[in-house]
């Protein structure tokens, strides 16, 4: 297996993945906040218009993340063969888990949330939006344990090279899993709540606003820096957890090259060995406490993980930009919240400057997104499953030029899809949405 | 049977690690034909959107919008159910078949995504989607028969195994063609059902070839299979299933001359047909590997799970069966016969 098959193989799976994640913390977030607008929209209201208008983006990033599951879990089949077959016994029920689950919810709720609105009360529909929400939850509760699995494998004994499920509860809350969900759903309602803020800003600039662009306006503005700052708790909690355990993301993370007594953390430096350049002044001391490390005296270094630590430029300024970020977005959020509030919430009044700014937030949401769970994946190379079974030693045999064939049919489809997404999206915000009805059994 | 298969696994046939693995892989066996039977003129009229003129593209493409829903999923909940009951079997499946799984994957997502993004898009959009999904439904139909050949010649490589996948891959491109022809025929009268007539008897011959293909080169390839259809015991029920294959192909084909020359009479009757075949061919498949997953090495007691996940595993399919059963013929009801217009909302002032 050459280099270039290895980071083929990995580019294609976290495409996919990436792809999945995202329009599955889209719905998530989404579906939360279509409940609240629901519940708000009991009576009518302001909220009904806000329900319509983003309950169709809500149906479109669900077919989206939904059709995005089959190809990562294909892939987990077609890259990583040997997974499946030391880890099957905890993969396989996960993946099983997820994807009744979702159908389950599906099945039962999602068409009659979507098209049978006139058919019930508006009491049941308010609670077949919620159950619509819980299930997305719950669906994505199971990748999220199966995620937090293959970073800190508890809850499963390994016997001879396989792994057998010693517990659902301790697979499900010992780990990580609890702390990496509330972080997905943070993230999930960052995701939502930009995106809705960033199209209200564009709609407004094309016609007046009505009562639904005021309502969301304010309802993003608040829930913005609540959902930054829960998530960069969980993020904080989510690295105390995590770099205990995975003492080749702690050494790359923190640039320690030898062994011994943890270093101050450089917040900012080159890929150099040893710390003679640095290029910041700010030096964090006395960080050991915070993981626990005081106590048990020593860290690992980079010497002594060769061909077992993460990409050292990757994951080192992955984890600083995810912090720049964070700080921009609340700094933008805050911004943003206070001119909104001076406008009395009334998104017409908006400048072009403040419009960019409600644009920028969404960007940044998207990169701080993409570098956060860029970090954790990447950081938990070149391991499948922490500290147990490489990625490497997973793979699948497959010539290059097939992987090349497949990444770049995979990035053509993948672009064109986001493309059109994006191309709706506007179209939508333009024009407003296209109503769909589907009857039964009728065409 | 039973009884002398559990026998030669040493396990008694009460055993819940001999009965599991037996009745799990019952359900992904319906998945599967259920999968290839109900989301299959999906994929066929997917395909014909290619030769389809602009004008007919719409209406066919409306035809399919009831049954989206659930069609969608059966290839994920198969998989599902696969990855938790059969995890020892994935790296020597799914791991030798890189390219069409990789295509079967590309596919899925554009069809499952272009068709219900082309139902929201403005109209100067919706030409894009239409690639899409017709490009998506071209790419599933292919890797189906790619694999299952990759499959019956036991992932040999080289030119002959390739070149047979490749021609079992255009094969079942007619078959699917060929299904979804025979269910538009039977859903719509006009210029649609005589284009669906001439699709259908162009692609019929071409079906015939591919079932021919794969069940020779599986007999031939393997003693093992060879022995269990020749070895004479059950010449009876081998010669009804060649013959109802048969029969089968002639009768499609004296019933689309017929549709060309003189009526339209009994114009459910060629899907009818397309599907016994469909079916004839996936039993006799199963009937073939049976007990193996990947032949004559891996059974599917080696491949199964734990007991203990075995035991989840059925648990959440007893749970999860009613629900299928329910929203399936919910979903499924009117699937057959003449496609009927959609009734009027109700507009008595609700929001």
């Amino acid at each position: 297996m050459t280099q270039t098959a290895w980071v083929l193989s990995l580019s294609q799976f976290f495409l996919s993945l990436g792809f999945m994640l995202f329009f599955l913390a889209l719905e998530l977030g989404l579906a939360w906040i279509l409940f609240a607008l629901r519940l708000r929209a009991r009576r009518g209201g302001p909220a009904v218009l806000a329900y319509r208008f983003w309950v169709r983006v809500f149906a479109l990033s669900l077919v989206m993340g939904f059709a995005a599951a089959l190809p990562v879990l294909l892939q987990v089949g077609t890259l990583w063969p040997g997974l499946m077959d030391r880890a099957g016994a905890v993969i396989g029920p996960l993946a099983g888990m997820t994807v009744l689950t979702a159908f389950f919810f599906k099945s039962c709720f999602l068409g009659a949330m979507l098209y049978g609105q006139r058919r019930m009360s508006h009491t049941a529909h308010v609670l077949v939006v919620g159950m619509v929400a819980l299930g997305s939850s719950l669906t994505a509760w199971w990748v999220m344990v199966l995620l937090a699995w293959l970073q800190w494998p508890v809850g499963a004994s390994l016997d001879d090279g396989v792994w057998q499920l010693s517990g659902w509860w301790s697979l499900s809350t010992e780990g990580a899993a609890p702390v990496l969900f509330m972080l997905f759903l943070a993230g999930s309602l960052l995701l939502a709540l930009t995106l809705m803020l960033s199209l209200t800003a564009r709609r407004t600039r094309m016609r007046p606003s009505d009562e639904g662009d005021r309502s969301v306006f304010m309802l993003g503005l608040w829930g913005l820096p609540l959902m930054i700052m829960l998530q960069v708790v969980s993020a904080a909690q989510l690295g105390r957890l995590l770099l205990v355990v995975q003492p080749a993301r702690l050494a790359t993370v923190v640039s320690q090259w030898s062994g011994g007594l943890p270093d101050p953390v450089l917040w900012w430096s080159w890929p150099a060995r040893g710390a003679s350049e640095v290029y910041s002044a700010v030096i964090l001391h006395d960080w050991g406490p915070w993981l626990g490390i005081a106590r048990q005296g020593t860290i690992q270094g980079l010497e002594e993980l060769v061909g077992l630590a993460p990409p050292w430029g990757l994951t080192f300024f992955s984890a600083r930009l995810a912090v720049v970020l964070s700080g921009l977005l609340m700094v933008f959020a805050l911004v943003a919240l206070w001119r909104g509030h001076r406008l009395g919430y009334e998104p017409d009044g908006l400048s072009r400057g403040q419009r960019s700014i409600l644009r920028v937030l969404l960007w940044l949401t998207l990169g701080l997104q993409l570098v956060g769970w860029g970090h954790l994946l990447v950081g938990n190379l070149p391991y499948a499953v922490q500290g147990a079974l490489t990625l490497r030693d997973a793979l699948a045999p497959v010539g290059e030029p097939l992987l090349w064939l497949v990444f770049v049919l995979q990035v053509l489809v993948y672009g064109a899809l986001g493309f059109g997404f994006r191309q709706l999206l506007r179209h939508a915000s333009r024009y407003g949405v296209v109503p769909v009805a589907r009857h039964r059994g009728h065409a | 049977m039973i009884d002398s298969l559990a026998g030669l696994l040493g396990l008694g046939a009460a055993d819940s690690a001999f009965w599991m693995p037996l009745a799990l892989m019952g359900v992904l066996m319906v998945t599967v034909v259920a999968g290839v039977l109900l989301d299959g003129f999906d994929v066929g009229v997917g395909c014909l959107l290619w030769v389809a003129p602009t004008s007919l593209r719409g209406r066919m493409m409306s035809l399919l919008s009831p049954w989206r829903d659930a069609n969608e999923y059966w290839l994920l909940l198969g998989l599902g159910l696969f990855a938790a009951a059969f995890p020892g079997a994935w790296s020597r499946t799914l791991g030798q078949l890189y390219l069409p799984l990789s295509l079967l994957a590309i596919g899925t997502l554009l069809r499952s995504v272009c068709f219900e993004c082309r139902l929201r898009a403005p109209a100067e959009q919706q030409g894009a989607w239409l690639f899409g999904f017709a490009l998506g439904a071209v790419l599933v139909a292919f890797s189906h028969g790619y694999m299952l050949a990759r499959v019956v010649s036991a992932y040999q490589d080289g030119v002959g195994p390739i070149g047979f996948a490749t021609l079992m891959g255009a094969c079942s491109l007619a078959t699917y063609a060929l299904l979804g022809a025979a269910w538009l025929i039977m859903r719509e009268a006009g210029e649609l059902r005589i284009r669906a007539v001439g699709w259908a008897r162009r692609t019929l011959r071409w079906g015939a070839v591919g079932v021919m293909g794969i069940s020779v080169v599986l007999d031939f390839s393997n003693a093992g299979v060879f022995l269990k259809w020749g070895d004479g015991q059950h010449w009876g029920a081998v010669a009804l299933v060649w013959g109802l294959l048969l029969a089968c192909f002639i009768l499609a084909e004296m019933l689309l001359q017929r549709m060309i020359n003189h009526s339209y009479r009994a114009t459910a009757v060629p899907y009818g047909l397309v599907l016994i075949i469909l079916i004839l061919m996936l039993g006799g498949l199963a009937y073939s590997f049976f007990p193996y997953l990947v032949l004559d090495e891996v059974t599917l007691w080696d491949a199964a799970a734990s007991v203990a996940t075995l035991q989840l595993a059925l648990s959440a399919t007893v749970v999860a069966l009613p629900v299928a059963i329910i929203f399936n013929l919910r979903v499924y009801w009117r699937v057959l016969g003449r496609s009927r217009p959609p009734d009027l909302p109700d507009f008595s002032g609700k929001w």
